[in-house]
């Protein structure tokens, strides 16, 4: 018993270092996705959870390309419910003056903040303002990027997973993950020079 | 280090995609290039250096941000710890109230007469039980003198053994 104890503590140490290590791509990926910042906290929960329920007994070096999968999954099934629901509210805008627009509240939300209190001490005012400035860029540029463009740029380059891996857990070819992601580049790096320009 | 040879930013970004993983030679070429050129590989780690300011001005711009998604993460794994243990607050009583049944039962249960098996008995008390067999032997011979005595009461006197 004190062994299964101790395993079982292992195991959930070794999980929750995995979590931490996804968690803020994962929000970053759906908040993105959903435009909804608490419905992208529930679908990265919800990602977590069912990779704990089902896939826990399964190779943690697996562990990346399931729990991004679930999340790509559960962000589908969201946007599909999203979709029928701004049909539905189209359709009923017909009868009631009020506009519904879904998809802008979330963007507000993403540029939401800008002048918000910068309080790193670790960082230098001058260092600071440059660093929010180019972390404003970044997120300006990421979201000129389409959704698999901006799933495998994150994945490749932030969370380091390989090419393979990237693809089983967007569900594509390994020459479309290439595909997408020398496109993100391509397109970021454009952005960031015309930000820079101006 | 020769800059002629630098390979453009294109055939960087194709390297970075992976694009050049089918061309084994080409690979190593620019892999070769990459340990020796700072610039270029400075080039290629300004694609994985920008997540840092963006997590700064996340941060910044949602401070609350890093706390909700522990919570988040600490609700998950605290359910995986409760499910590894969720059967012992329940097995643990059941256990315990089987043993507890099983042995007022046992104390409760009637003493079930032990099987005779010849002890060890002392000396006296065989001598007592071989005079009361022997007694019960000659039963038949003290039967017929007490029947002896009552017939000298009443005045018979005729003589009749047993066997």
């Amino acid at each position: 018993m004190a062994e299964e104890l101790s395993e079982a503590d292992n195991s959930a140490t070794t999980l929750d270092h995995f979590l931490a290590s996804v968690e803020r791509n994962a929000y970053r990926i759906a908040v993105y996705a959903l435009h909804d910042h608490q419905q992208a906290l529930d679908v990265v929960q919800d990602s977590m959870l069912k990779l704990v329920e089902k896939y826990r007994v399964r190779n943690p070096e697996q562990w990346p390309a399931l729990f991004y999968r679930i999340l790509r999954n559960h962000i589908t099934d969201l946007q599909r419910r999203q979709i029928l629901h701004n049909r539905l509210a189209r359709m009923l805008s017909l009868f009631i003056t009020k506009e519904v627009d879904g998809a802008d509240a979330g963007q507000d939300l993403l540029e939401s903040g800008i002048g918000a209190e910068l309080n790193s001490p670790a960082l230098e005012p001058e260092r600071r303002l440059l660093s929010m400035e180019l972390g404003q860029q970044i997120e300006a540029a990421l979201a000129c990027l389409s959704e698999r463009q901006r799933q495998a740029f994150i994945l490749r380059e932030w969370q380091g997973m390989s090419v393979r891996e990237t693809a089983t857990a967007l569900g594509c070819s390994s020459g479309s993950i290439k595909q997408h992601h020398y496109r993100a580049l391509q397109m970021l790096r454009r952005q960031l020079t015309v930000h820079n320009h101006e | 280090m020769n800059s002629a040879k630098h390979p453009d930013q294109q055939q960087l970004t194709a390297y970075r995609a992976g694009y050049y993983q089918d061309q084994p030679a080409r690979q190593r070429e620019l892999a070769a290039h990459l340990e020796q050129c700072s610039r270029c590989t400075q080039s290629l780690q300004f694609w994985s250096g920008l997540e840092q300011p963006l997590g700064r001005y996340e941060q910044a711009k949602q401070p609350w941000l890093t706390t909700q998604l522990v919570q988040r993460r600490v609700g998950v794994t605290g359910k995986t710890v409760r499910r590894s243990l969720r059967f012992f607050p329940v097995v643990v009583p059941v256990l315990v109230s089987i043993f507890a049944v099983l042995f007022i039962w046992r104390s409760w249960l009637p003493v079930q007469p032990a099987e005779i098996v010849a002890p060890n008995v002392p000396g006296a008390v065989v001598d007592y039980v071989s005079a009361r067999d022997e007694m019960y032997a000659n039963i038949d011979f003290y039967l017929w003198l007490d029947t002896q005595a009552e017939g000298s009461d009443a005045a018979t006197t005729s003589f009749n053994p047993p066997g």
